[in-house]
């Protein structure tokens, strides 16, 4: 088989995110980018391709090994299907590989069975929760349009029972920014978790227009950050970690941040759909013109190394001319490509807050050092 | 810091104890953590690349976090 050749080093190892059942989901979130599709058909990934996937990128990619399980809703692939997985990578698991699998769930579906399995095989679990139960049913809805709030609390229970402790995504829209003390204090001080990320909802290509009036404004984005920067600092632990206020930490400081919106990796990551189809991001689903290529009929060297994708690296490293001028534009890289304004080559949608929050946390730490300083 | 006195008294001995305290900076835990967990990060200006660390850096970050964002 061949190898992975021709790719630019700087790409690197490739990091899968796996949507292994289509769109289908068994909530109806109001805000989701996937709800102009078809929600409702189950189509999972067919053992051929899964196989096929693994197989051919295990052969190309060597070190360590990122898997991100993905939807829809991944659970709903059933588990017969993920028992596959482990098999799989440990049939074809190299001397220089090492392996970690990452899901991304509504927890709805959790139960004894599945927590078991995540346990047994070391799947980190996140789980999406946009806050405390008015915040969350807002806008996650079930089919029934009922909140979903009660079964993910369940299932984060189930999963702490066998020790697992789920990361948190939560999700903004223009409503919940209201929210954002009730939130932070639920997450912190009612749900007890450490670690979670903000994802802030920007329907840039207007996707979703039932839902262009959720869309946050820098404005917002703005306050929310100081507000959660504010009470982070607040309270006061040195094991908290909200993503955002560790990016923007990680940038001032003059390091990478984690985030592929923030460390202007994003090339570095591709979706590959339950029917094969390759793409960027989850978050350019609904952009053809971005499809790298289809498993089903190519190779995932072919498809890794095409003209689109090559084009799409470059893309994303090519700043906007604002950035040039900008004390930054190496910790922000222009944000994330699906919120750039006008395509992949636009200027970053909330650059404004971008500036403004990593100056207001540059002087929260000039703070502390002074006070750090005066202390000795 | 502190600075201690002690005098005799009759039989006894009073120690005066003052203590000078320096407040612990606002939110200095929060921001000492975060630093901390920036050890394992390349600089900016390097080449280097962020999104796949070592195990090692996978716990010192909470392995959670893959790096993409939404996941």
């Amino acid at each position: 088989m061949a190898r992975l050749v021709t790719l630019t080093p700087s790409l690197g190892v490739a990091i899968p995110i796996i949507k292994v059942v289509s769109d289908f989901c068994n909530l109806r979130c109001r805000y989701c980018f996937y709800n102009t599709r078809d929600q409702l058909t189950r189509t999972v990934m067919s053992d051929e391709l899964l196989e096929k996937f693994l197989v051919e990128y295990m052969e190309l990619f060597s070190g360590h090994l990122f898997f991100i399980w993905h939807g829809g809703e991944p659970l709903l692939a059933g588990l017969p299907f993920f028992q596959r997985i482990p098999e799989l990578q440990r049939e074809h698991l190299k001397e220089e590989q090492t392996i970690k699998n990452v899901i991304q769930t509504n927890a709805t579906l959790i139960d004894d069975k599945w927590a078991e399995f995540f346990k047994t095989h070391d799947f980190k679990v996140g789980v999406s929760v946009d806050g405390d139960k008015e915040s969350h049913d807002h806008f996650r809805l079930n089919h029934g349009n009922g909140g979903s709030f009660d079964y993910v609390m369940r299932g984060i229970e189930i999963l702490r029972k066998h020790g697992i402790e789920p990361g948190i995504i939560q999700t903004l829209t223009h409503d919940n920014t209201a929210r954002v003390r009730e939130d932070f204090s639920f997450f912190t001080n009612i749900l007890g978790v450490k670690r979670w990320g903000v994802n802030d909802f920007r329907d840039v290509n207007a996707v979703n227009q039932a839902m262009l009036g959720q869309s946050i404004t820098n404005e917002e984005l703005t306050s929310f950050l100081k507000t959660y920067i504010d009470m982070w600092l607040a309270q006061d632990d040195g094991a908290l970690q909200i993503r955002e206020v560790e990016n923007f930490m990680a940038g001032i400081v003059g390091k990478k941040a984690s985030s592929c919106t923030f460390n202007g990796e994003c090339s570095r990551y591709f979706s590959l759909a339950h029917d094969g189809k390759v793409h960027p991001c989850d978050r350019h689903l609904n952009r053809e013109e971005l499809q790298f290529g289809d498993l089903s009929s190519q190779s995932l060297s072919d498809i890794l190394n095409s003209p689109t994708r090559l084009k799409y690296a470059e893309n994303v490293k090519t700043l906007h001319p604002d950035c040039a001028s900008c004390e930054w534009q190496q910790a922000c890289h222009n944000g994330c490509t699906a919120h750039r304004v006008g395509g992949i080559s636009g200027k970053y949608y909330f650059c404004e807050t971008r500036k403004s929050v990593f100056g207001y946390l540059k002087d929260k730490l000039e703070e502390y050092k002074q006070q750090e300083k005066g202390g000795d | 810091m502190s600075d201690d006195s002690a005098r005799s008294a009759g039989k006894g001995v009073i120690v005066e104890k003052t203590i000078h305290t320096t407040p612990y900076p606002v939110g200095g835990k929060a921001i000492a953590g975060a630093l901390a967990r920036t050890k394992y990060s390349p600089s900016n200006h390097s080449d280097e690349l962020q999104s796949i660390r070592s195990p090692a850096a996978w716990q010192q970050w909470g392995d959670w976090d893959n790096g993409h964002a939404d996941s």
